[in-house]
């Protein structure tokens, strides 16, 4: 192999993967304050891809303008599911374990329900602004800006994840209720909104990566599961709750893709990956920067 | 001696978790600036009696009387507002989060300026001097003793007017029981009502105004510690009847 073909797989490796952390992070934040997986995860970053489409290609709609109108339409869907699918289990402890089935329905939902609306044709969607899908070379490097602009917006999105849930009281709140959700009661912490919230947030920002990844994967309604897979296990590679962990992981598993793309048939590919998944978990149970939840005694 | 006007006054209560009522038909009162003890033994039904009162669980029936407003059925996070605190069992910290972080989530149910919750947190340090110093640890590296009084500190920041405690000696050492009362002491002396629940009977007594005797989720005896060390009551309350000669 050349070292340009080499480092051109690296670089759509490393692009692909930080779209897969992208989903798993949307995993992270809803998880952190319901211990609840979203299963329809995968199906906010295909409708993001979608209504981006339908948006900002169809409705020909200024790209900030459609953009904000698909965060916000997705995000209300995130609220919509975290009342219907997720609070009714987490008032009943007992019931706790309800939400597996439930998300799930909900994601045949909206999978279904898109279906009959965009049908399965791939769709396209357009750069972000002021980058291009045209490939440029920086000595054997070849890339394009709309790929440098996708992972300058990952790191800088995990950043800020990271410093609302540190260093802001809302942020605290969450890691309170995920840790104890009677204990942040007790301290006049309401976790029903924090769980609303976390859903919310979750949705808008799988949509945002939906729209910043169909210029690169085309928007199409078989994108959720795909994404939603390679969500988990980028979670379980990084660690579980661990925002930098997934993304790091994420950029492994599209390396690992990418690079074997040229050797290996698609479903070879998937062997690799799960493959390597298992071995990294047979070592480190708890993901590469996950921690192993401690014991009260 | 009469007692002060109350400011918590539970009547009637029933509660407890699903169809089966643990504690049934009480009734106690914490008057303004008093320390009271619901005292009894394991499974008597004390922790239920505050978590129906604090709001984490619904009561079943009866009143809860806080300020005068009857606040029964009241969701937990809403109480906290109303001026009502609740170190539960078990030293409920937030393990993950900081010494620090946890005193300020203490604040999360007001709206405080930036110096005024810096005063609030000065006001913690000077009455516990070793949170200072870890402020900046995680909450679960503190020793068992030290959690405690996290957890105390994180409902006095708030300035409730009534703390409700939940066997606060629990898995303590005796030095350091001791030092949970003297902090007791101190803050009751600072004008806040509390509700003691407790199993270590005598050091609980010495501490407390006025005392309540429960057994099986029904009061069995009230009065003051001096009457009810007089009487059979305590040693009924722990070891069921007792008949001395």
């Amino acid at each position: 192999m050349l070292l340009e073909d080499f480092l051109a797989l690296m670089v759509n490796g490393v692009t692909l993967g930080a779209v897969y952390a992208m989903a798993g992070i949307g995993l992270n934040i809803a998880y952190k304050p319901t211990n609840v997986f979203n299963l329809a995860q995968g199906e906010f970053v295909m409708l993001g891809a979608m209504l981006g489409w339908l948006f900002l290609t169809d409705m020909s709609m200024a790209w900030i303008v459609g953009t904000i109108g698909v965060v916000l339409a997705v995000g209300a869907l995130g609220v919509l599911e975290e009342r219907v699918a997720v609070a009714p289990h987490l008032k009943v402890q007992s019931h706790h374990h309800g939400w597996l089935i439930s998300t799930l329905a909900f994601s045949i939902i909206i999978i279904n329900i898109a279906d009959q609306v965009f049908r399965a044709d791939p769709r396209f969607v357009p750069s972000l602004p002021g980058t291009s899908l045209d490939t440029m070379f920086v000595g054997p490097v070849a890339f394009n800006t709309h790929q440098v602009a996708v992972l300058v917006i990952v790191v800088a999105s995990v950043f800020a994840i990271e410093y609302v849930y540190r260093r802001t009281r809302i942020g605290k709140a969450i890691s309170a209720v995920s840790e104890d959700r009677d204990g942040a009661r007790l301290n006049g912490i309401n976790p029903l909104h924090l769980t609303m919230i976390s859903f919310a947030a979750g949705a808008a920002y799988c949509a945002f990566a939906g729209i910043i990844a169909a210029p690169l994967m085309l928007a199409s309604t078989s994108l959720g599961l795909a994404l939603l897979v390679k969500g988990f296990m980028a979670i379980a590679l990084g660690g579980v709750g661990s925002n930098w962990g997934t993304l790091l992981a994420g950029i492994i598993i599209g390396c690992v893709e990418s690079l074997s793309s040229i050797t290996l048939s698609t479903g070879y590919r998937q062997l690799l990956l799960l493959g390597i998944l298992l071995v990294v978990l047979l070592i480190r149970p708890n993901g590469l920067f996950g921690k192993a939840a401690g014991r009260s005694v | 001696m009469s007692r002060p006007e109350p400011i918590l006054d539970i009547r009637d209560l029933t509660a407890g978790y699903n169809a089966i009522p643990v504690v049934q038909g009480i009734s106690l009162a914490v008057g303004r600036g008093e320390a009271v003890a619901l005292l009894g033994a394991n499974g008597a039904g004390k922790s239920t009696v505050l978590r129906a009162v604090s709001g984490l669980i619904r009561p079943k029936g009866g009143e809860v009387l806080l300020n005068g407003e009857n606040v029964a059925g009241t969701g937990a996070e809403a109480l906290v507002r109303k001026g009502l605190s609740h170190v539960a069992e078990g030293r409920r910290i937030f393990r993950k989060l900081s010494v620090e972080d946890n005193l300020d989530l203490g604040l999360a149910s007001v709206s405080l300026s930036r110096a005024e919750v810096q005063r609030r947190l000065e006001e913690q340090y000077s009455l516990f001097p070793i949170l200072k110093q870890k402020a900046s640890d995680a909450a679960g590296s503190l020793s068992g003793g030290q959690q405690q009084m996290l957890a105390i500190s994180q409902a006095l920041i708030r300035k409730p007017d009534v703390v409700m405690l939940d066997e606060p000696s629990t898995g303590l050492a005796p030095i350091l029981i001791e030092e949970v009362f003297t902090k007791l002491d101190q803050i009751r002396e600072q004008g806040v009502s509390i509700l003691l629940v407790e199993q270590v009977v005598e050091r609980s007594l010495e501490f407390v105004d006025y005392a309540y005797l429960i057994q099986g989720g029904r009061l069995i005896a009230q009065g003051s510690p001096a009457e009810l060390q007089k009487s059979n009551a305590v040693k009924q309350a722990y070891m069921g009847e007792v008949s001395i000669r």
